[in-house]
Formats: C-alpha cells, structure tokens, sequence
C-alpha cells in the first residue's frame, strides 16, 4: 500500500481545523466575552500555523500567523473580540482555505485587503502598515529574563501525525538563548525499534523574558497527549541537562562530555508547575480513531452488498434441500451478514450536525448579503445518516435557506409593519421516521404567494389558465426548470436554478419533497430522504408471479385478507382496521399481473409518517436483506419503484417506492369520499 | 561471510521512507560485521533517521560490530544534529562516530 502525500494528510487536517474555526467564530460573534471560544479559535489558528509550517504551506502559515497574533492579543487581554474582528478573521479563514487549496496561487491583492481590515479589526482604526499593527505592540521596557528549565516527550506516533519535533526546538530557540540537550535512554533495543514511533526526549534550558504561557504556547496544539515540564530556574541554580550515553562498547568510555557541561542536579524548584504529565509513556492514550477515506468504506460497502446477496442465494439452496447442516450453516451465515450489514452502516453514519453547522456561515453572509436580521436555529442534530446521502445534501440544502433568506423572510420594515418580530427566523431540522429522515426548512417569512405562482405557471404554460390543481401540486410548480416568482434577480437567488437543482438531487437520492406554505406565516420544505442508499431491511412478497420488496421501516403490519372479506371488499378501496378505515391498493391490479389472486392475500399496511395505506399482495415470503440498485434512465418516469434488487436465484425483484404508493392511496381516498 | 559492506543510503532519509531504511540496516548487520554509511550530502534527513542510527550504533557496540559514516556528518544531517541537540552533550564516541573526531575538543 502506498504511503499517502503528506500534503494531502495535511489538507484533511487543515480542512478540519478551518471548520472548527468557523464554528468557533460563528459562536463567538454571538458570545464575544467568552474566553474558552476565543482560545478555541486561536487554538484552531496556532495549529494550522504550525501544521502548515510543518508540510510547506508556508503562505498559509505565514498569513495565519497575523490572525493568530491579532487573537492572542484578544487572549491577553490587550483588544477586544469584536464583531468586526470576528468578521476579519472568518473572511481570512476563507483566504486560508484556498491558500491550502492553491497555495501557489496569485493570493496578493486578496491578502494584503484581509490583512488591512484585520489590522483596522484590532487596532480599531484602519492606519498605518499592515504588519506593524497587527503584530503585538512591543513593550517599551523588556521584562526580565527569566531561566526556565523544560522537559518534554512526545507522543510516540509524532511522526505519523505530521508532526515535526525540531519546530518545537526551533520556536524554543527563537526565544531566547537556549541550550537544548537530547535524550537518547528511552530508545530501544534496534530489533524492537518502530522505526516510525519517535523515543527521544528533550532537556531545554532557555533564558528569556518571554513567560511561562509563551513557553506552553510553542506545544499548544501538542499538549494534551505529550509531557511536558516547566520549571524557573532560581539565581544561583543550574540545571540537569546531560541525559545518560548510549550504552555499549561505543559508548563505554563513558568519556565527559565535550561540550561545557552544567552541573549536574536534581533542579527541583517548589516552585515548578508540571503543565502535563504522563508517568509512563507506555499507558500513553494509543490511537482511538481511524481516518478511512470514503471510498474505501464505498468500496467495503459493495463487498458487503455482493456477500448478502450470494448469502441470499445459499438460503435458497438450503431451503430447497433437505441438508439440516447446510441449513444450519446458511442460518449463521445470514446472522453474520445481517450483523456485518449493520455494522457497515454504522460506520458510514455521520449525524446531520455535520451538515447543518455548515449553514451557519451561509447564514451569517446572507444577513450581510440581505441586509435582513436572520437567526438560525437547528433542531435534531443527533439524528444520523449515510455519510454520502449527506454530502448529496449539501447544495440543495444551501439553495432552500437562501431562498427562504432572499425571497421568504421579509425585508425588516416589512416584518415590523406585518407586527412580527424583525429577525427572521430559518429553522433547520431533521427527524427519523422509519427508514427515512426528513430534513425540514422553515422560515417565518411571508409564506408562497400562490397567485404569483399560478400565474407565472400560466405564463410560462406549465399549467392550463384557470385550471384547478391540488395545493400541494401548484406549490411543487416551483420545482420546474426555470421557475421564479421573484421580480428581481439577485446574486442569491431569483434565477430560477436553485429548486430546480434541489429536486434533481433530492429526486437522485430516491427522496420526495413537501411543502406547505401559510400566508403571512411562512413556508416548509421538507424533504424526505431514505437513511441509506445501500442495503434495507426488505419484505419481500410475491403479487402474481413477480417478486416485489417493501422496505421494512414502512412496514406497519400484515394482514391475512379472507375470500370473503375479498369479496365484500370488491368496489372499494377501503378496509376496517381497527375501527379506522384504510385505503388499500390491490398491487395485482396496479401491476396488471393477468393472474388470478390467491386464495388467502394479505394485506401489508405502510406507511409515510401520518398516512398510510394496504398493499394487497398474494403471498408473504419474509423478510430480505435488500442491495438497492438503482433503476436504468429508462426508467425515470417509473414512480411506483425506488429501484432493484437481485434475489438468491439470480431473478429481480422490485422495489416499491412507499411514499408514492401511499399518496397514491391518499389520492384514491380523497377521489372516493369527493364522489361519496 | 564476507567482511564488510558499504551502504549507500538514498536520499529521503525521513520518517515517510525510514521502514525501508530500518530493514537495509538490519539485514545489514545481520549478514555483515563492518558497515559503513554513505550518506548522499543533499538527503533530507528528519529525527526519525538520527533514532535509527543511534539505535544501530547500540546493536553494534553489543554485537561488537563496527558501524561508522563513510564521510561526516555534513549537509541537512549535520543541520539535524545540531537543531535536534543530539550534539549539544555529545560523548568522544558520539562525535567520533558522527563526526569523525578523534579527540575532544
């Protein structure tokens, strides 16, 4: 296996570290006195700094450093956080992401801007050069130098993080005059060596008049899993720095060192303040998390999906025999396959939070963009999904909160006049219901005007003049190519792109989408998402001589459907359950199977949340370990199937599409009580 | 078995390619009692090798095995000698092996 680039390695970490700063930011604007946000953005700036240093990104490190010494003043309390500060440095965030992206880019102009309103940020008026202001005043008398004795180790997969160890040393150096002494006694034997686990520790000696927390600062990105000590040396006192030779006949001689030796004692100052220490570097926190890269677990996917179907195959063949080992074999082996599923899944889980704090900033520049006050408000972060149907979710999600932004929300005079609040409200959330997730944009804005829709929909012919529609299919007007109800076209939106884009993708990831709108009151879209695009739990049931899946989660209960009640159920299309009426499709009927029904159907009541319906199917085989393939172009226009799957003995067997199913019932209910 | 052997490192000395390093070493020392280094002076040269070698130099002072430089420490080697304070306490032996200094300074 190849070694991965470790400028590659790094972007992951830089892409990383940029997010949380952003967070951090976003936070912080609303929360300007909290210290621990500020340290969390420095933080996040001090290790890119060094990180970046560390893998050549020179630029970028030399750029976030002035952001990183403009927030260190904020933490010494020397300037406030302001919101133009914060506004500065999410702007430079931006710049030191393409600066990781195109590092050798033409960045000039862009920097030298950034640099200028950060340096007005801080200073609080925009004058003089940028680098003099930025970096910290110098104090007109130097402290005293102060000898500091530190100890240090780090962690044993240093390297394999990227991390340089002679940066440290360095930084140290640049301090003041330092004496660094190397120690090689925890190295191991040649033949036990990990040639990539770091063993040296370090004895530093360093005078300067720069303070303890300067000190700690250099292993700040470092210091939760390393030891470290820092000691000031008092007046008179001098320092162990001469760690034990190598030893071996090499070493044997033992001779003194060459170099001016210190004295050597145990500098053990009351007054020491040990910052982190583990005893033993042996019960150092090893490794808790591994970094896969997407397609590998896409790929594990695959695998996982081939196995459950020739696991499915083997079931056949055992149910058909009568080898009671075989049998016993084939029944663990799909106790593995489903746990080994299920595990699978787990792994590609990521929770929607990873998705909705992206919109924070989205929503923080359409304040700026719009000039209208708007807060963000999220609700079931924790809920999770299939890390790749939340990547897929990404843009549709940003065109429906600039649209509620830009053409929802009403301008602030308006809203004060209409006696709402003047912020306006966006709201992101997401729920589980069975096996979607349905992931809702509301806004409290002025709602859909469904004159203007139904109007621009006459214009442009979608709909006849004057034709009556449902509700819910006039407003999905909005959907169509090309459609815009707003009278301006601004750089947000009003091209009539965004939510055309929003229903392919959401279309593409076999999902549905809702609105409703009240006037005056706003709108929600909602969108339906299955969890996963993979593998599902399935029923798999026959309806004249073809086999059909119905995906689990939707699965309410099954019902044995007698001649007679078939009988007195002909004509109608609805059944008593329970002392409530649901309407039922007979799928022999949709399919026009030409077959005759079996002797006892059942019936299979789904449902979408709220509604639901009965598929009257001829037979129940049982449950089915479902890989989702999906349908061929051809078949776009299919709405009653959400894909394919391929049964043990090679055959395919459909996938019913629920949700449409359901609305298709619904809609057979509302025809039959309209005639009623 | 013959005697000795001289081998010539390349030049990306650092933790990324230091595996490969390891086993030329370690075969090495297995097959042969005398190794000499030749170490090309434009390698990038990072903590990782400087443990190797430390940790080479130990098994051959047990094994009475004579380990040693072809040329001096010179280049970005020497560079991460002095930055990684290897040579700030350095033994006779270490800056005879390192440097090929015969007597103290």
């Amino acid at each position: 296996m190849s070694t991965p680039d470790p400028a590659d390695i790094f972007r992951i970490e830089a892409a990383e570290l940029l997010e949380q700063m952003e967070q951090g930011l976003l936070d912080l604007e609303h929360r300007l006195d909290d210290r621990t946000l500020v340290d969390a953005v420095f933080r996040a700036l001090h290790t890119l700094k060094g990180s970046g240093a560390m893998f050549g990104f020179d630029r970028l490190a030399a750029f976030t450093h002035h952001c990183e010494t403009a927030f260190d003043r904020v933490r010494k309390g020397v300037a406030d956080a302001t919101p133009d500060l914060v506004s500065a440095v999410l702007d430079a965030r931006d710049h030191m992401r393409a600066l990781v992206e195109d590092p050798s880019g033409d960045h000039a102009d862009e920097e030298r801007y950034l640099l200028e309103r950060l340096q007005a940020a801080v200073s609080g008026a925009p004058t003089s050069p940028v680098a003099t202001i930025i970096e910290a005043p110098k104090p007109a008398i130097p402290d005293a130098p102060t000898t500091w004795h530190i100890r240090f180790g780090l962690p044993e997969n240093t390297f394999v993080n990227g991390t340089n160890p002679l940066s440290f040393l360095d930084e140290l150096r640049d301090m003041g005059e330092c004496r660094v002494v190397l120690d090689r006694s925890a190295l191991p034997p040649l033949e036990k060596l990990d040639p990539t686990a770091l063993y040296f520790t370090w004895d530093v000696t360093l005078t300067t008049s720069k303070s303890r927390a300067d000190i700690e600062d250099v292993f700040l990105f470092v210091m939760d899993d390393m030891t470290l000590t820092i000691e000031e040396v008092t007046d008179g006192e001098s320092v162990v720095s001469v760690p034990p030779p190598v030893a071996g006949p090499d070493a044997a001689p033992a001779a003194p060192p060459v170099s001016e030796a210190p004295t050597e004692r145990q500098a053990a100052d009351a007054s020491s303040r040990p910052v982190a220490e583990v005893a033993d570097p042996k019960l150092r926190r090893k490794v808790e998390s591994v970094r896969v890269p997407a397609e590998r677990l896409d790929e594990l996917m695959d695998r996982v999906g081939e196995l459950v179907i020739v696991q499915s195959r083997l079931q056949q063949i055992a149910a058909s025999g009568a080898d009671i080992a075989l049998r016993t074999v084939s029944e663990e082996m799909e106790r593995l396959c489903s746990e080994l599923r299920v595990t699978m899944m787990v792994l590609r889980m990521v929770p929607v939070a990873t998705l909705f704090d992206r919109y924070r900033r989205l929503v923080h520049d359409l304040q700026r963009d719009t000039g209208k006050k708007i807060e963000l408000s999220t609700d079931g972060e924790s809920t999770e999904m299939d890390k790749t149907v939340i990547e897929r979710l990404a843009d549709p999600l940003v065109h429906l909160v600039r649209n509620s932004a830009d053409h929802g929300l009403e301008p602030t005079e308006e809203r004060i006049a209409a006696g709402k609040s003047e912020t306006g409200s966006i709201r992101l959330s997401a729920r589980q219901t069975g096996g979607e997730v349905i992931i809702s944009v509301t806004d409290d804005g002025r709602g859909i005007d469904r004159a203007r829709v139904r109007a621009k929909a006459e214009t442009a012919g979608l709909i006849q003049p004057g034709a009556t529609i449902p509700d819910q299919e006039l407003l999905q007007l909005i959907f169509q190519p090309g459609f815009s109800t707003a009278s301006s076209v601004t750089n947000l939106s009003g091209r009539g792109v965004g939510m055309d884009v929003v229903k392919k993708a959401i279309e593409s990831l076999h999902g549905s989408i809702d609105i409703a709108s009240r006037p005056g009151e706003g709108s929600t879209v909602s969108l339906r998402i299955p969890l996963t695009l993979a593998i599902i739990d399935g029923l798999l049931v026959r309806v004249g001589e073809g086999h059909y899946v119905i995906p689990l989660p939707a699965v309410e209960e099954c019902i044995e459907i007698s001649q007679e009640e078939d009988l007195r159920s002909r004509g109608r299309a609805f059944l008593s359950l329970r002392d409530a009426l649901v309407p039922f499709i007979r799928l022999r009927e949709l399919f026009a199977t030409g077959t005759k029904p079996d002797l006892y159907q059942k019936m299979v009541v789904v449902s979408t949340g709220e509604e639901r319906v009965g598929l009257i199917v001829d037979q129940i085989i049982g449950h089915h370990q479902t890989v989702i393939k999906s349908m061929s172009k051809l078949h776009d226009d299919v709405t009653t199937f959400s894909g394919a799957t391929i049964l043990g003995d090679g055959s395919v067997a459909l996938i019913l599409d629920v949700a449409n199913l359901v609305s298709l019932g619904q809609e057979q209910e509302a025809r039959l009580r309209a005639i009623a | 078995m013959e005697n000795s052997i001289v081998i010539r490192m390349h030049s990306n000395l650092c933790v990324s390619d230091i595996k490969t390093s390891y086993s030329t070493l370690v075969e090495a020392m297995d097959k042969f009692p005398s190794i000499r280094l030749a170490i090309p002076t434009d390698a990038i040269v990072d903590l990782s090798f400087l443990q190797l070698i430390e940790a080479a130099r130990q098994r051959a002072a047990e094994q009475g095995k004579s380990l040693s430089l072809l040329e001096p420490a010179n280049g970005e080697l020497r560079r991460a000698l002095d930055r990684s304070g290897l040579m700030t306490a350095a033994t006779v032996a270490d800056r005879s092996f390192w440097l090929h200094e015969e007597t103290a300074q």
